[in-house]
C-alpha cells in the first residue's frame, strides 16, 4: 500500500528539507521535523510492529511518548538502539529502522501462531510457570525468551558517548505547552533560575496539534505566542530551555531526572564529536511545576487493536503538526466531546468521515449541528462491536448501546482509519512518583493531582484543566507560586487573553468496556496493546482471586513494559472496578514508578566509563614501575607494582627472585600507599591508648610501636606502626585500603565520644613517598644515600626513627619491618619520591638491590608469619584468634573493643584460630580459600569444615610451600595432621604449625 | 608533553603530579586549565576562638569563617571545616609554618605540611562554573558560590578542595587542590566536562599490565 497522505500545506515540518530514511527495507522520504511515524503515515503505511506476546500487527496509535506499541529498532551492528518509539524518533538522512519481534517479516510473522494458540497462553501464564512445579519455568523460559520480547540488545560495547550531569534551579518546569510556557515565564520574570524541559523538539504542546488560526493568545496566532515566549526565555541568563528532553523520574528532595536526546535527531555526519548522544540531567529543583499535559485513553472493544485504530487526539496531531492525514475514510468512536474535533478536523482537511460513533445517547446540540453541517453521519448511543482488516482496518461493525447492553442490528461501516477517544488522563506520572496523592474526578472520569508531598504543583491539562485560557492562567499562577516558594517576589501574572474555536468540553460518560455479543473466545478487546492484555485477562485475574490492583497487574502484566500502561491503565482500573463491583477510587492505582519511559543505561552511566570509570591512584614512583616492566595489582583504588618480571621471566619466577633477594641481599619496595595520619595534641597518648589494644604511655620520642585496632565488637579492623615524634605528636600509619575509613572512624570518636580529648587528626598519606629498603645489605645502601643519621644499630635500632637529609632534602627514616628483615623506610616529600627511588637504586647496585613488588612482599611477610588485615582477618578475628594476645593489654581501663574480648563467645577455646600449614609434599602449594577438614577422605556433604586457607605461597627462602589458615581450635591442634580439600582430587595432608615459618624452618641468613 | 620536571632543590629533582600534562585551553577562551606546581600548603586545625589572634599575627590575615577564604600577600587561607584551614603559599611553606608554630606553641592546634600531598589545578574562564557543575552535586551558580567561597567538594569520584578566587567579565577563576594520586583522573574529568566548549580531550594515563 502506498499513498500520499501529506497535505498540500500545514504542519511545522520544514517542507524545504526532504529527508530520506528506510524502515523494514523500504525507502521513505519525509521532511525535516517528521517522526518515523508521521513520515510513514504520510506514505500511507500504518504497520510498524508486532505485539509482545501474540505477535499481533501493531500500527501507530499515538502521537508521542504515550504510544504503546510502535516500537522499532534503529541502526545496525554495534550502533543499534532497540525499543525506539516510531512516534518520537525524528527522521534524519541515513536513518535505518527495523521492525522488532517479527520473523521473517513484519507482514508475515511466524510468531503470530501464538495468536492462533492464544487460548493456551492465557493471562497468568508467566506467573503460573514461575510459581508452578519445580523446573516448569526453566523448561518454558528458552521458548518464551525466543518468541516474546521486544528489541535485540547490541552485542558489543556501545560506541556512543553519553553524559550524566548535575544542575540546580529555583523552578523546574516540565512541559512547554501553554501552561508550562506561562509558568516558566512567570518564574523567570520574577528572577528565578528556571529550567524548562520539553519532551518534543518544539515548544507549544497541543497548540501545534490544532488548526492554525483556531486559537489566539494576546491577539497573535497561538504558536507565534509560544515561540515568542520561548525566545524571551532563551534570551534570559538564568533560564535553560531544553527541548527533546523528558523528565523521566521524580525522586526525593525534589531531585528530578531528565533525559536529553542531544543528537538522536541528527545524521552521523552532523553530530558534534564533543557532544554526547544523550545526556542525563540530575536536577535539584527548589520548586517544580508539572505541566505535563494529558494522555488520551483508548476505548476497550472487540477488535480494537488493528493497525489503523488511533487515538483521536493523535489523528488531529498528525494533521496539524505534520500536515499528514492518517486516513482518507475515517470513523470516529468516542464517549466524550473531544474526538468530535478530530472528525471536524479531518473533514476540513479534505478527508471523508464515514461516521461518528458515540456511546453517549445525548450529545451537545452544538456538536450535532456542526456534524450535520459537515455532512458527517452521527451514531449516538452506539458502539463498535467488531472490526475487520488484517494488517489495516477495513471496516467497523456497530450496534446500539445504552451503556451496558447492546441492541438493534449490526451495521458495517467501511473505513481505513478509526479515531478513538476514551477520555483524557491528566499525565500525573511525575506527580505520583513525587509521592503526591491522586484524587478521582468524576467530571473528567480520571485521576488528577490531589495532595502534594514535595515542593511541586501541577498546571494545565496535567492538573485536569483542558481549556486554553485555563492552562495559561493556571500555568502563570503555578510559575509565580513556585518562584515565591523559592524565595522570589512574584504575583500571579494577568493571564494573556486567549481565544479558542476548538471543542474544549469533555462531557464524558464512561464506557470502560464495550460488549460485542460474540462468544468469549472470539471477544478480543485489548486493554494494554504492548503486553497484549485483554479485558478478559483482567476479569480472569479477579476470578482467580487477584483482587488487588497490584496483584492483577502482576498476574496479567497490565501496564508493564516500556510504555508502563500510559493509555491503558485507567481503562484497566475501570474494568477491574466493574468486575469487583466497586468504584474506581476504591480500586486505586498501581504505583507509578520511575522511569516514565525507558532511559538508556549508557546515559545513566554518562561520561564515567572506560578510562574515566574510576580514579586509578598511582604513587610518585609509578612512572619508574611502568618503565621497568612492572605488572600491577589493584589495591583499593590504587595500582601497586606487583612484580617486575625481567625479559624471559615468568611472573612466578620474578616473585621468587625478588623474594630471595630481599631476604638474602637487598630489596626495595614502593610503600608510599600506606595510610598516614598526623596525630597532634596534649591527649594524643591517651587517644592512642584508647584506639589500640596495647599501651602507648611509655613510647618515647624517636621510637615506633606496632598497634592493632579493633572494632567495638573486638574484631581486628586495622593495624599499623605509629611513631612518637614528640609527647604530643605522633605519626600513625594504617593499611593502604583502610586509610580513609580509619581516619573517618577516629575523627568520629573524637567528635562524638571523646570531645574532651585535645587531639587533632590530619591525613598526610600522600605527603610522603616511601622507599622501603630491606635485607642484610639495607644499612649499607641507606648509609650511602642518607646524611645526618647515625645508622649504627645502637643509635637507630629496630622500631626507631630519625630525621636526616638526602642531598639537602629532609627525610625521615623508620626502622620498621614487614618482612622480618632489617629494614629502613625512607619517607621523603612526594615530589622527590621518584628522584630518591632512583638514587637508592643506583646506590644499591653494588649491593644487589632488587626492587620487589607487592607479591614478593606478601611472601616475605608470610614467611615471617605477619598477618594482612583483610586476608588473615575477615571481621571475625580477635587478636587472640590471631595468637596476638601479646599485643592486648587487658589491664588498661579501656580501649575500643576491650569489653567484647570478654564475651563468652570471644573467649571460646574452639574459635577459629590462625595457624600455619605445611604440606607433606613441600612442592605443593595449597589453594587460598580451600577448606580445611579433619579426614583423609572427603565425606559426603555436608562436609564438616574446620576452617580455610588464608594465605599460601611457595617460599624460595625456605624452599618449600607455606600456608596460613584459620582453623577451629587451631592452637590446640599444632602438630596434628589435617587435610585440605580439593575439587576433583583427594584432600592434601598438612601439618598444623605456628606461623613464623622462618623460625619453624630454622632459616638462617646465608 | 613536558615529561620531566620543573624544580630543583640542591641537586634534587622534583616532579609534580601533573608534570606530564601541559596547560590546555579552549580556542575561544571559554575555559583554560593549568597545573600550579609546587605551591606550599599546610593544614591548620584549632579552635578559632582560641588560636584566632595568634594565627592572625603570624599569617597577617584573620582566619576566615567556614567556607570562605582570605588572602594576604602570597598567602591564601581556605576555611575547609569549622576547625580546619588549608593554607596555600605562593612558594615554600616553611616560613609560614615556622611563624605560625612559634605563635601557637602554647595553644592546642595542629599544623601538618601537605605541600606534596596536593597539587593545584587552576581552572578559569566563562565556562568554568558549568564545567564543575556537571560533575558536582553542589550548586555552582554565581549566586550560590560567590568569589571567596571554598570548601571540600566531590567532583566525579575525587574530593578536592576548591576555591573561587574571582569572577569577573573574564569568567571565574578556581583553584582546585587535589591529592596527588587523584590528580590525573580529575584533570581528565574536568577537561571532559569542557569538551563541548572546545577544551581538548585528555586521556587518563593507562595501559598498565595487570596480573589476575
Amino acid at each position: 500500500m502506498s499513498a500520499n497522505n501529506r497535505l498540500e500545506s500545514g504542519g511545522i515540518v520544514d517542507r524545504t528539507r526532504p529527508v530520506g530514511f528506510t524502515f523494514a527495507g523500504k525507502h521513505y522520504t519525509g521532511f525535516a521535523g517528521d517522526t518515523i511515524a508521521s513520515a510513514m503515515l504520510a506514505a500511507g503505511d500504518m504497520l510498524v510492529a508486532r505485539s509482545f506476546k501474540y505477535h499481533r500487527p501493531r500500527g501507530v496509535t499515538g502521537l508521542g511518548s504515550e504510544d504503546p506499541a510502535a516500537l522499532v529498532q534503529t541502526g545496525a551492528g554495534d550502533v543499534t538502539i532497540p525499543n525506539v518509539l516510531a512516534t518520537e524518533q525524528e527522521i534524519h538522512d541515513g536513518l535505518v529502522a527495523h521492525p522488532q519481534n517479527c520473523f521473517p517479516a513484519l507482514g508475515f510473522d511466524i510468531g503470530a501462531l501464538n495468536d492462533v494458540f492464544a487460548r493456551f497462553l492465557p493471562a497468568g501464564f508467566y506467573y503460573k510457570t514461575f510459581m508452578g512445579p519445580p523446573l516448569s519455568w526453566m523448561r518454558f523460559e528458552p521458548f518464551i525468551r525466543a518468541a516474546a520480547g521486544l528489541g535485540k540488545a547490541p552485542e558489543s560495547p556501545d560506541p556512543d558517548a553519553y553524559e550524566s550531569v548535575n544542575a540546580h534551579c529555583d523552578v523546574l518546569v516540565v512541559g512547554a505547552g501553554p501552561a508550562g510556557l506561562s509558568a516558566a515565564l512567570a518564574a523567570a520574570r520574577a528572577g528565578a533560575r528556571v529550567i524548562l524541559c520539553e519532551e518534543t523538539a518544539t515548544v507549544g504542546g497541543r497548540l501545534s496539534a490544532v488548526t492554525p488560526g483556531s486559537t489566539s493568545i494576546t491577539g497573535r496566532a497561538a504558536m507565534d505566542w509560544a515561540n515568542g515566549v520561548a525566545a524571551e526565555l532563551a534570551a534570559m541568563e538564568d533560564v535553560r530551555l531544553l527541548t527533546r528532553t523528558t523528565a523521566f523520574g521524580y525522586y526525593g528532595e525534589n531531585l528530578v531526572g531528565l533525559i536529553e536526546r542531544v543528537a538522536d535527531h541528527l545524521p552521523a555526519g552532523l553530530r558534534e564529536p564533543d557532544r554526547p548522544r544523550q545526556r542525563v540531567w540530575r536536577v535539584r529543583a527548589s520548586q517544580v511545576v508539572l505541566a505535563t499535559g494529558a494522555i488520551e485513553r483508548l476505548m476497550v472493544f472487540n477488535g480494537n487493536d488493528r493497525p489503523g485504530v488511533m487515538l483521536a487526539g493523535a489523528v488531529s496531531g498528525y494533521l496539524h503538526r505534520y500536515g499528514v492525514i492518517a486516513g482518507r475514510n475515517a470513523v470516529v468512536f468516542t464517549n466524550n466531546d473531544s474526538a468530535w474535533q478530530t472528525a471536524f478536523d479531518l473533514k476540513a482537511a479534505g478527508g471523508h468521515v464515514a461516521a461518528i460513533v458515540d456511546t453517549r445517547r445525548s450529545v451537545a446540540p452544538g456538536l450535532l449541528a456542526a456534524a450535520a453541517e459537515a455532512g458527517i453521519p452521527i451514531h449516538a448511543g452506539s458502539a463498535i462491536v467488531d472490526t475487520d482488516g488484517r494488517l489495516r482496518i477495513k471496516s467497523v461493525t456497530i450496534r446500539g448501546f445504552d451503556g451496558t447492553a447492546l441492541s438493534g442490528p449490526e451495521r458495517v461501516i467501511e473505513c481505513d482509519l478509526l479515531a478513538v477517544s476514551g477520555g483524557w488522563n491528566p499525565n500525573v506520572a511525575l506527580f505520583a512518583q513525587s509521592r503526591g496523592k491522586l484524587r478521582w474526578d468524576d467530571g473528567i472520569q480520571s485521576f488528577r493531582p490531589g495532595m502534594s508531598w514535595q515542593g511541586e504543583r501541577s498546571a494545565g491539562a496535567a492538573d485536569g484543566d483542558f481549556t486554553l485560557s485555563g492552562s495559561l492562567a493556571g500555568g502563570g499562577r503555578a510559575g509565580a507560586e513556585a518562584a515565591r516558594a523559592a524565595g522570589f517576589t512574584a504575583s500571579a501574572p494577568r493571564a494573556p487573553k486567549a481565544q479558542s474555536a476548538n471543542i474544549e468540553t469533555l462531557a464524558i460518560e464512561p464506557a470502560w468496556e464495550i460488549p460485542s455479543g460474540r462468544p468469549a473466545h472470539r471477544h478480543k478487546a485489548f486493554v494494554d496493546l504492548q503486553d497484549d492484555v485483554k479485558s478478559s485477562d483482567l476479569k480472569l485475574a479477579v476470578r482467580e482471586g487477584y483482587r488487588s490492583v497490584e496483584h492483577a497487574k502482576r498476574f496479567t502484566t497490565q501496564g508493564m513494559g516500556t510504555d508502563q500502561g500510559k493509555i491503558s491503565n485507567v481503562n484497566a482500573f475501570g474494568i477491574l472496578a466493574r468486575q469487583l463491583g466497586v468504584a474506581i477510587p476504591e480500586v486505586g492505582v498501581t504505583t507509578f514508578r520511575q522511569p516514565f519511559k525507558p532511559v538508556t543505561f549508557g546515559a545513566l552511566g554518562g561520561q564515567h566509563v572506560g578510562l574515566n570509570f574510576m580514579p586509578r591512584r598511582t604513587t610518585p614512583m609509578h612512572e619508574w614501575h611502568r618503565r621497568n616492566n612492572a605488572t600491577f595489582e589493584p589495591v583499593g583504588d590504587w595500582l601497586r607494582a606487583r612484580a617486575y618480571p625481567k625479559a624471559g621471566e615468568s611472573f612466578h619466577e620474578a616473585v621468587q627472585r625478588e623474594t630471595r633477594a630481599a631476604r638474602t641481599a637487598c630489596g626495595l619496595l614502593d610503600a608510599s600507599t600506606l595510610g598516614k595520619i598526623d596525630v597532634r595534641g596534649r591527649d594524643a597518648r591517651e587517644f592512642l591508648d584508647r584506639v589500640y589494644t596495647n599501651g602507648w604511655k611509655k613510647l618515647v620520642p624517636g621510637r615506633c610501636r606496632y598497634g592493632l585496632m579493633l572494632g567495638e565488637d573486638g574484631m581486628v579492623i586495622d593495624d599499623g606502626v605509629t611513631a612518637c615524634i614528640a609527647d604530643d605528636h605522633f605519626h600513625m600509619t594504617t593499611t593502604t585500603g583502610g586509610a580513609a575509613r580509619v581516619l573517618t572512624q577516629l575523627e568520629d570518636y573524637l567528635q562524638t565520644e571523646w570531645p574532651d580529648l585535645e587531639v587533632y587528626l590530619t591525613s598526610t598519606t600522600e605527603q610522603w613517598a616511601v622507599s622501603a629498603v630491606c635485607g642484610p645489605n639495607a644499612r649499607a645502601v641507606v648509609g650511602q644515600v642518607v646524611s645526618g643519621i647515625d645508622l649504627d644499630e645502637e643509635k637507630l635500632p629496630f622500631m626507631g626513627f630519625a630525621d636526616g637529609t638526602v642531598d639537602g632534602v629532609p627525610v625521615r627514616v623508620f626502622r620498621i619491618s614487614f618482612t622480618g628483615e632489617s629494614s629502613y623506610e625512607i619517607n621523603i616529600p612526594a615530589t622527590y619520591g621518584l628522584w630518591l627511588w632512583e638514587k637508592v637504586l643506583a646506590a644499591g647496585k653494588a649491593h644487589g638491590i632488587t626492587p620487589y613488588g607487592t607479591e614478593a612482599m606478601h611472601v616475605l611477610r608470610a614467611e615471617k608469619g605477619f598477618i594482612i588485615v583483610g586476608q588473615e582477618t575477615d571481621g571475625t578475628m580477635t587478636p587472640f584468634d590471631l595468637s596476638m594476645g601479646w599485643i592486648v593489654n587487658m589491664k588498661k581501663p579501656d580501649f575500643i573493643g576491650r569489653r567484647s574480648l570478654m564475651r563468652a563467645d570471644t573467649v571460646r577455646e574452639d574459635r577459629k584460630q590462625l595457624v600455619g600449614l605445611l604440606t607433606e609434599d613441600p612442592a605443593f602449594v595449597l589453594m587460598e580459600g580451600a577448606h580445611v577438614i579433619e579426614t583423609a577422605e572427603e565425606p559426603a556433604p555436608p562436609v564438616p569444615m574446620l576452617g580455610h586457607v588464608t594465605s599460601s605461597y611457595f617460599s624460595p627462602n625456605l624452599n618449600r610451600s607455606i600456608a596460613m589458615a584459620v582453623v577451629k581450635a587451631g592452637n590446640a591442634r599444632k602438630g596434628e595432621m589435617l587435610y585440605v580439600s580439593r575439587a576433583g582430587a583427594p584432600p592434601v595432608p598438612v601439618t598444623v604449625t605456628g606461623t613464623d615459618f622462618l623460625a619453624e624452618g630454622g632459616f638462617v641468613h646465608g | 608533553m613536558a615529561d620531566t620536571v620543573a624544580d630543583t632543590v640542591a641537586g634534587a629533582t622534583r616532579r609534580s603530579p601533573l608534570a606530564h600534562r601541559d596547560a590546555i585551553a579552549a580556542a575561544d577562551g571559554a575555559a583554560a586549565m593549568a597545573e600550579r606546581r609546587f605551591l606550599g600548603k599546610f593544614v591548620l586545625r584549632g579552635d578559632a576562638a582560641k588560636i584566632g589572634t595568634a594565627a592572625k599575627a603570624a599569617l597577617g590575615v584573620a582566619l576566615p569563617e567556614n567556607g570562605r577564604l582570605a588572602i594576604k600577600g602570597k598567602t591564601m587561607v581556605l576555611a575547609t571545616s569549622p576547625d580546619e584551614w588549608l593554607v596555600i603559599c605562593d612558594g615554600p611553606a616553611e616560613a609560614a609554618i615556622n611563624a605560625l608554630s612559634g605563635k601557637l606553641s602554647k595553644l592546642h592546634h595542629q599544623i601538618a605540611d601537605v605541600s606534596d600531598y596536593y597539587t593545584t589545578i587552576r581552572l578559569s574562564g566563562p565556562r568554568a562554573r558549568d564545567m564543575l557543575q556537571k560533575i558536582t552535586t553542589r550548586d555552582m551558580h554565581r549566586r550560590e558560590f560567590t568569589p571567596g567561597a571554598c570548601g571540600g567538594i566531590l567532583l566525579a569520584h575525587a574530593n578536592p578542595v576548591i576555591a573561587l578566587l574571582s569572577d569577573d567579565s573574564g569568567g571565574a577563576v578556581f583553584d582546585i587542590h587535589i591529592r596527588w594520586s587523584f590528580a590525573d583522573y580529575l584533570w581528565c574529568e574536568i577537561a571532559h566536562s569542557g569538551g563541548e566548549w572546545g577544551l581538548p580531550r585528555q586521556t587518563p594515563l593507562h595501559g598498565e599490565r595487570l596480573v589476575v
